[in-house]
């Protein structure tokens, strides 16, 4: 095996790993510290890059300029989908949340086959497109763009829940929800506003990865489950352990593409995965709580 | 969750029914449905629902154009000017539903079945149509196997999934011959569901006969988020010419890194899929310049009949022929040749028929790149394929020569001498 080859996977899984941490980070912030198993999360991901597409088509302006456009939309969304739907059901049965984000993520993707065909499209960017080579390897330019908002999206998430006060109140909650509710936390109202955060946060992943991927209304699908099992990998709750969680997936799946064929690039994903489950339940950089 | 669809009657309606017919036939003699032919009904079964719905109505326009055209030119005149009826029927992209279809237009008195566009589907639909021994003509469903299990209701005009990379052989070897270009070493790159894998297979089964050898064998799971390794060993591997199976996703994702790489070679030809999706061109734009593909047919071909087909359709349906339409377009014209060579409605001598078709290309509604002319299998014996190229944002046939509407821009430009 060329060695230019081995550097390129490596490089180019670690620029993919920062793509599935724009997910996961998010993602954790749901699942790993509010426990709502998020089956919409993939669909909230999707039309935040249909915001994206439609106003870059109509406007006819860079993709990156939606972003603060597609996280409000999506912020909303998600705000309301927590306030009026799972709030209902935030004292049910784990399995209860999971089928009804099942049943949203199911109704947002059929609607969007509706309203815009299962058609793949794409935004046509012709600056901060294309690639950086570097000797024989090569730095794809929106990946690392991308890479660079997921870091600042951790980092930001981060301080976020630990130095503000709402970011304490989700905490709070998250530990433990009637000593929060004691103590005069408004749990429907921070329960929203996390579930708003971590969508505005996905569709920004959205809008980050469009420049070099294709937009159809199950395109959620594609990171989704990666996005699951970084979060657990990395440790529930833990942002610093879904970003480096991301990037081990990132250059394992990477590794296992040149090294194994078709399907099989997926197997050393899983390996770790299961060898975590197995010899570090909380995950690589889990804590008890965040 | 499907609401069920409510199938039989009840008893109350059994007997309201029954009572009424009774009374019909009292009153007006009993109905004599085999002779009454003042319709001869044929039965499709295409996905009209569901995830390939956008291409279920391609095939439906087909069907329906031909049909209007056979009608208003005064029906099967050898039935004294029989008008021929289509019935739709829906297989939602499911084999049993597909089934169910097939049995229930041969119920309604269809003469023939036509479809089913999936081969899992033509499977299941030709099964029905052998037991009830009514003829299927196969518009598209391309796996090899269709004709390979002596079903004697079972004809196919179209070339096979194996015949198709027989052309792509072929093409490489015309362009060797015309160009005097040395091609040697050929890189395989497909998604690894079964339509890539038996293509894998049937690439590695024709390369030595044809005098390839097969450098690059790489696969990658459909719907992958990045293909950046794969392309990189493709590079590596530095074939003549890339041969490859991608559904859309996959095919943009591909070209989107072969530029990102600088992957440059003679060639990159897919087959159907992605790579005919219009979509795939408007999505990527420019990026999409001279990869080729090979398929079925394309609008642009040079037979008689397809630039009024072509454009009849674009009046009837605000788009172009395409590749899907044409084929069921042809099974329509096909059905109807046998129609007035058995002059009977009687599906046995449609069968014995359909087994003497002989209609060249351009000839009767055969807008094919080929004559049709089945053998023993059912299997239209001369069947083959057209490449295509993406010219300045257009697919155009550039082979078999005879038929080309342009020529093969041979090699592509490397990626840094391109606008």
């Amino acid at each position: 095996m060329d060695t230019n080859i081995l550097v390129q996977a490596i490089i180019s899984g670690l620029l993919m790993g920062g793509i599935y941490a724009l997910v996961a980070v998010s993602l954790n912030l749901i699942f790993g510290v509010m426990k709502i198993i998020n089956f919409a999360h993939g669909a909230f991901m999707m039309l935040g890059m249909y915001v994206t597409y439609w106003v870059s088509v109509f406007l006819d302006i860079h993709p990156y300029l939606s972003l603060l456009l597609s996280m409000s939309v999506l912020f909303v969304v998600g705000f309301l989908i927590q306030y009026g739907l799972i709030n209902r059901i935030i004292e049910a049965p784990e399995h209860n949340q999971l089928l009804l984000t099942l049943g949203v993520a199911l109704f947002l993707e059929n609607l969007a086959l509706f309203l815009w065909t299962p058609n793949y499209r794409m935004i046509k960017v012709t600056t901060f497109a294309g690639a950086v080579h570097v000797g024989k390897v090569m730095f794809s330019t929106p990946r690392m763009i991308a890479f660079g908002a997921a870091l600042t999206m951790t980092l930001l998430l981060y301080l976020f829940l630990t130095k503000t006060d709402s970011g304490k109140a989700i905490r709070a909650i998250s530990q433990d929800r009637e000593g929060a509710h004691v103590i005069g936390i408004n749990l429907k109202m921070i329960y929203s506003l996390a579930f708003g955060i971590g969508s505005a946060c996905v569709a920004a992943a959205g809008t980050m990865i469009t420049p070099f991927f294709y937009i159809t209304p199950t395109v959620g699908l594609v990171f989704v489950i990666t996005a699951f099992v970084i979060v657990v990998l990395g440790g529930l709750g833990s942002f610093w352990g879904a970003f480096f969680g991301a990037l081990i997936v990132g250059v394992a799946e990477s590794l296992g593409e040149v090294l194994l064929s078709g399907s099989l690039k997926q197997v050393p994903i899983y390996s770790i995965f299961i060898l975590t489950l197995l010899f570090r339940p909380k995950g690589l950089f889990g804590k008890r709580h965040v | 969750m499907k609401k069920r669809v409510k199938r039989g009657v009840n008893r109350r309606e059994f007997i309201k029914g029954m009572g009424a017919l009774g009374a019909a036939v009292t009153f007006s003699g009993f109905p004599r449905f085999a002779h009454s032919a003042e319709e001869v009904k044929f039965g499709v079964v295409e996905p009209l629902t569901g995830p390939l719905a956008p291409l279920g109505l391609s095939d439906r326009r087909g069907y329906e154009q031909a049909v209007d055209e056979i009608n208003a030119a005064g029906g099967i005149k050898s039935l004294g000017g029989t008008k021929l009826k289509m019935m739709l029927g829906d297989s939602e992209g499911k084999p049993e539903v597909g089934m169910a279809e097939a049995e229930k237009h041969i119920q309604a008195g269809a003469v023939a079945i036509m479809g089913a566009f999936q081969s899992s589907v033509v499977f299941a639909t030709t099964q029905i149509a052998e037991k009830y021994k009514t003829p299927h003509i196969v518009g598209i469903g391309v796996a090899e196997k269709i004709t390979q299990r002596g079903f004697k209701y079972t004809f196919r005009p179209i070339a096979t999934d194996a015949w198709h990379i027989r052309d792509e052989y072929e093409y490489l070897n015309y362009i060797q011959k015309k160009r005097g270009i040395k091609i040697k070493t050929i890189g395989i790159l497909y998604e690894d569901t079964l339509w890539g894998q038996s293509s894998a297979a049937a690439w590695k089964r024709f390369a030595p006969e044809k005098g390839y050898s097969i450098v690059a064998d790489l696969s990658y799971p459909h719907a992958t988020s990045d293909v950046t390794g794969v392309i990189s060993k493709l590079k590596a591997a530095n074939p003549d010419v890339v041969l490859t199976v991608a559904y859309i996703s996959d095919a943009i994702l591909v070209t989107k890194t072969m530029k990102d790489l600088d992957f440059n070679t003679q060639a990159i030809i897919g087959m159907g899929g992605g790579h005919q999706d219009n979509a795939y061109i408007q999505a990527l734009g420019k990026l999409t310049e001279y990869v080729s593909v090979c398929e079925n047919w394309e609008n642009d071909v040079k037979i008689p009949g397809v630039k009024e087909a072509n454009e009849n359709f674009l009046k009837r349906n605000g788009v172009e022929m395409d590749c899907v339409a044409s084929m069921c377009y042809t099974c329509v014209y096909v059905l109807k040749d046998a129609l007035e060579r058995a002059a009977s409605t009687d599906r046995e001598k449609i069968r014995e028929a359909l087994t003497k078709t002989h209609l060249k290309s351009g000839e009767k509604g055969n807008i094919q790149p080929s004559s049709i002319i089945f053998g023993e299998d059912g299997q239209n014996k001369d069947a083959r394929t057209v490449i295509a190229q993406i010219q300045n944002g257009k697919r155009r046939s550039v082979f078999p020569e005879e038929y080309a509407a342009s020529k093969p821009i041979w090699p592509i430009p490397k990626w840094k001498d391109r606008k």
